[in-house]
């Protein structure tokens, strides 16, 4: 080991500072391309290039000040595009760049200070920069750039007072049909303040000169006013199937404080309890009902998902104009009115799955990027335990986009890191979805893709004609249809082009056009592209489901790929299909005519989504059988939670099922499984067997169905499997269900106006042998019709 | 703007204690409420975030939706893990949990944020 030295060595001369590097920070060839391809308010206007000056080659000597270049070696861009401009404005003096010379010309505006941080790294070009800004650099006139920082109140309120006056004519038309007026006079003030929704704000946001911050706030407001629209219309309660199913779970954990429990409208949600575990958390954190815990999380989780697609969709098209209009176009998917704003798993995981993707592209390139992703980590495991097919998708994308990327080249560090994330979600997602939660391949492949897969096949090969699509008990009018085939036949002709259009960007080298840009780029045309293969579904009796739900996940490569178009074309129009292009509108038409493209999209999509008679409540008081759960219901379901005990064991009909699974507690047995118990006159052998088997303790009987009409929601009573299922008139014998009360081995226990809860329990259990009171072998006693009856207001102990 | 940051982390914190003391304490309703949804879906994504990012590497906006985002993953995360835990989800180990958890978080997060502020200044 050497000894330091006893002196300090003599002082060196300080060593000769190098000139400043002359080259440009980026090596990227594209970067040598001209920053400016607009002047600059105020500036004259550029050379051309087959001009003298522009020839003319730029040297040393030339240029009117000391020091570099002007375009080179500056690290602030807009400096860059602002002091060519005013060189032949200057005179003489300091050099620009200092505060002295900034002095020296005051006609030109200073550039808007931005909040955002603002880095050009030379080696994470990728940051996409809003309005303006491409790559990092501004591209744009100094004009659009002091829109950008912009945000028009005026605008914002106006818009915001459409949309209130939208969500009144759509309140007005949900009370006139819960009061019984005209349906087709009410539908067309739901559509009318729909309308009034969407159009201001497509147009606001579409429109050239609306700052970024504004058309994100228009984005939100959009969100969160069409999730309002869904609430409306039923302020009250849940009124859809998948609520009711997530109610139970929620109400499972609320009284059990456990997870897994059984649930008998659909096993599988069960054992995914994310969802049910945050409203149960609300509900204990803040002793709100249930139903107000799950229309705060839905509706936190849809301003999420607003936000968050808009932020990727912004990566992905390059402009904040790009992004609004991909988040219009996602707005305008059939699901996003109803479904995606009910209280239902996907509805939680699909904003979970956007925000784990904003979340990765936002930090990748940070300095604490490492730390960043920890949230990631939490965030896919959130939705892997709310729902199965969002994990797998998040899986899929990420695993695409890293795919694309090595092809593209991305930098292998956090193209690693990006894959490490998408192995992690795979193996997540299956090990959730194959040792936790066992029911679910039999509810995912054995109920709907392998349906979905025969009956494709079967259309292919031949063997069967398609559905009729729009066939529903009652028939929608003509427009409604012609809506629907609208908005598919705008999306299925605009979306070669803006593949084509995609295809281009992806092989263009232009420094705006980064790596993760373009491999975002090729994601999304992936998945747009899939759109025509999720339509084949619709054509198959039990794919209509579906193909709708495909829709909130294709969409979001559909919205980003469509908004490509929006996208002024900077080359000429030249090539084989020159006439075409000249044909398209452009500036102020092209707006005009996208806002009209989008709204009719929103239009059909929304009748495709929704049936023609489901848009509106229904009164409570209708002929035939009700389409959703009355007062009545939920008063015997909770007698029976009450009197009977939780957890017994019931048939009876799809309406009442959900009541007494949710409001009651109790289980109840498919529809599909027991519904030949209530098509036979009498109690027969197979009637009995199936009460065996099904272990039903308790027979439910809704004596609306001998009425006619069957409810519009479904088109059954039982089950889509029985006989006249989709006949619109048909009511069910009175035979059908008095046999439970001429026979022996029954009890009825509970009767309140058309509602009898009758106890099987000792055909169940085999005590007793069912046969008619009319036949009972003489020297015995009769059983009598009352026994053992129980009123609503006289409750015996059953 | 960190001496901001400071101040919000440190609020978080005592929120998060006040939900936690306010369990066992008469309390107004609406307080119980507010305080509740904060603590779902605000607080313990803002005490994270700010953990993890201590200098101001992503905008305002961006750290609300961050922390919005975050607190419902995390929320998700916690519920279910209580949920299968024997103790189970219930109200106190709900609020316990979320409560004193987002409180540890916002301690590290305020301790964090304060040294990278203080190496800030030295290196200006």
């Amino acid at each position: 080991m050497r000894n330091p030295p006893m002196y300090p060595p003599p002082r060196q001369p300080p060593p000769r500072r190098e000139p400043p590097r002359q080259e440009p920070l980026r090596q990227e060839p594209a970067r040598q391309e001209p920053l400016r391809q607009e002047p600059a308010r105020g500036a004259r206007r550029q050379s051309h290039p087959g001009s003298p000056r522009h020839q003319r080659p730029q040297e040393q000597g030339d240029r009117h000040y000391p020091g570099p270049a002007r375009d080179q070696g500056y690290l602030d861009p807009p400096r860059d595009e602002r002091y060519p401009v005013a060189r032949d404005q200057l005179r003489r003096g300091p050099p620009p760049g200092t505060w002295q010379g900034d002095l020296t010309h005051p006609r030109l505006p200073r550039p808007p200070r931005d909040s955002s941080p603002r880095r050009l790294s030379a080696t994470r070009p990728e940051r996409v920069a809003p309005e303006g800004r491409e790559g990092g650099l501004h591209v744009r006139n100094g004009r659009a750039s002091h829109r950008s920082a912009r945000l028009d109140l005026r605008s914002v309120s106006a818009v915001l007072l459409c949309t209130i006056a939208g969500l009144a004519l759509v309140r007005q038309a949900d009370v006139r049909a819960v009061h019984g007026a005209s349906y087709d006079t009410s539908v067309y003030l739901f559509w009318a303040g729909l309308i009034l929704i969407f159009a201001p704000a497509a147009t606001r946001v579409l429109m050239r000169g609306t700052a970024r911050a504004e058309r994100l706030t228009l984005v939100l407001l959009l969100g969160v006013a069409l999730y309002l629209v869904k609430i409306q219309g039923s302020p009250n309660a849940f009124t859809f199937f998948d609520e009711y199913i997530h109610l139970r779970n929620t109400q499972d954990i609320l009284r059990t404080t456990h997870l897994f429990q059984y649930n008998p409208l659909l096993p599988t949600a069960a054992y995914y309890p994310g969802l049910a575990a945050v409203a149960a958390t609300i509900v204990n954190l803040t002793g709100l009902s249930t139903f107000a815990a799950g229309l705060i999380t839905i509706g936190v989780a849809r301003l999420i998902i607003s936000a968050c697609f808009y932020l990727v969709a912004e990566g992905v098209t390059g402009s904040s104009r790009g992004a609004g209009a991909a988040s219009l176009i996602y707005a305008a998917n059939p699901m996003f009115l109803f479904w995606s704003s009910s209280f239902a798993y996907e509805d939680l995981a699909l904003p979970l799955a956007a925000f784990v993707v904003w979340w990765i592209s936002r930090t990748r390139a940070l300095h604490d990027r490492l730390a960043a992703q920890a949230i990631t980590v939490v965030a896919i495991v959130a939705v892997t335990v709310t729902h199965h097919v969002s994990a797998f998708a998040l899986a899929g994308i990420l695993a695409v986009l890293f795919f694309a990327e090595r092809l593209l080249r991305h930098p292998p560090a956090e193209r690693r890191y990006l894959g490490v994330f998408a192995a992690f979600t795979g193996l997540i997602a299956t090990f959730w979805f194959f040792l936790v939660a066992k029911p679910a391949w039999s509810y995912i492949y054995g109920k709907n893709i392998a349906p979905v897969l025969r009956g494709v096949a079967s259309i292919i090969s031949g063997h069967s004609g398609g559905r009729t699509l729009y066939s529903a008990t009652v028939s929608p009018p003509v427009w409604y249809i012609l809506a629907g085939f609208a908005a598919i036949g705008i999306i299925m002709a605009a979306l070669l082009p803006a593949v084509l259009r995609a295809w281009r960007i992806l092989r263009s080298r232009s420094f705006t056009n980064t790596p993760t840009r373009r491999a975002s780029i090729a994601v999304a045309a992936i998945i747009a592209a899939s759109f025509p293969l999720t339509l084949l579904p619709r054509f198959t009796a039990a794919g209509g489901a579906v193909s709708s739900r495909t829709s909130e996940y294709v969409f979001t490569g559909m919205g980003c790929i469509l908004a490509l178009l929006l996208q002024e074309a900077k080359a000429p129009a030249t090539g084989r299909f020159r006439w075409i292009k000249r044909l398209a509108p452009t500036g102020g038409r092209r707006t005009l005519f996208a806002i009209f493209l989008v709204t009719m999209i929103f239009i059909g999509d929304v009748t495709i989504g929704s049936s023609f008679f489901a848009l509106l409540p229904t009164p409570a008081n209708v002929p035939g059988f009700p389409p959703n759960i009355q007062p009545d219901m939920i008063s015997a379901a909770n007698w029976a939670r009450q009197h009977l005990g939780t957890d017994q064991t019931f048939a009876t009909d799809v309406d009442n099922e959900l009541s007494l699974a949710t409001y009651g507690d109790e289980n109840t047995v498919p529809g599909d499984k027991v519904y030949p118990i209530f098509f036979v006159g009498n109690i027969t052998k197979s009637v009995v067997r199936l009460i065996k088997v099904n272990n039903i303790h308790y027979l439910l009987l809704d004596w609306r169905a001998t009425r006619g009409r069957l409810p519009q929601s479904t088109g059954y009573y039982y089950s889509q499997w029985e006989p006249h299922a989709g006949t619109e008139n048909y009511a069910l014998p009175t035979s059908y269900l008095e046999k439970f009360s001429i026979y022996t081995c029954t009890r009825l226990v509970y009767e309140a106006g058309p509602i009898q809860i009758i106890d099987v329990s000792r055909i169940e259990d085999g005590s007793c042998t069912p046969i008619p009171l009319g036949s009972v072998p003489p020297g015995k006693k009769p059983p009598s019709k009352k026994q053992g009856k129980t009123t609503a207001r006289g409750r015996a102990a059953s | 703007m960190k001496s901001g940051r400071l101040t919000a982390i440190a609020a978080t914190g005592i929120l998060a204690l006040v939900a936690v003391a306010a369990e066992n304490v008469p309390f107004l309703q609406m307080s119980r409420i507010v305080l509740g949804l904060l603590l779902v879906f605000i607080l313990p994504g803002f005490a994270t975030v700010c953990v993890l990012l201590p200098a101001s590497d992503i905008s305002l906006g961006e750290r609300v939706l961050a922390s919005v985002g975050a607190s419902l993953a995390i929320t998700t995360c916690v519920a279910v893990l209580l949920a299968a835990m024997p103790v189970g989800l219930s109200r106190n180990s709900a609020t316990v949990a979320l409560g004193l958890g987002t409180a540890a978080i916002s301690a590290w997060a305020w301790r964090r944020t304060y040294y990278e502020q203080l190496k800030h200044r030295d290196s200006a």
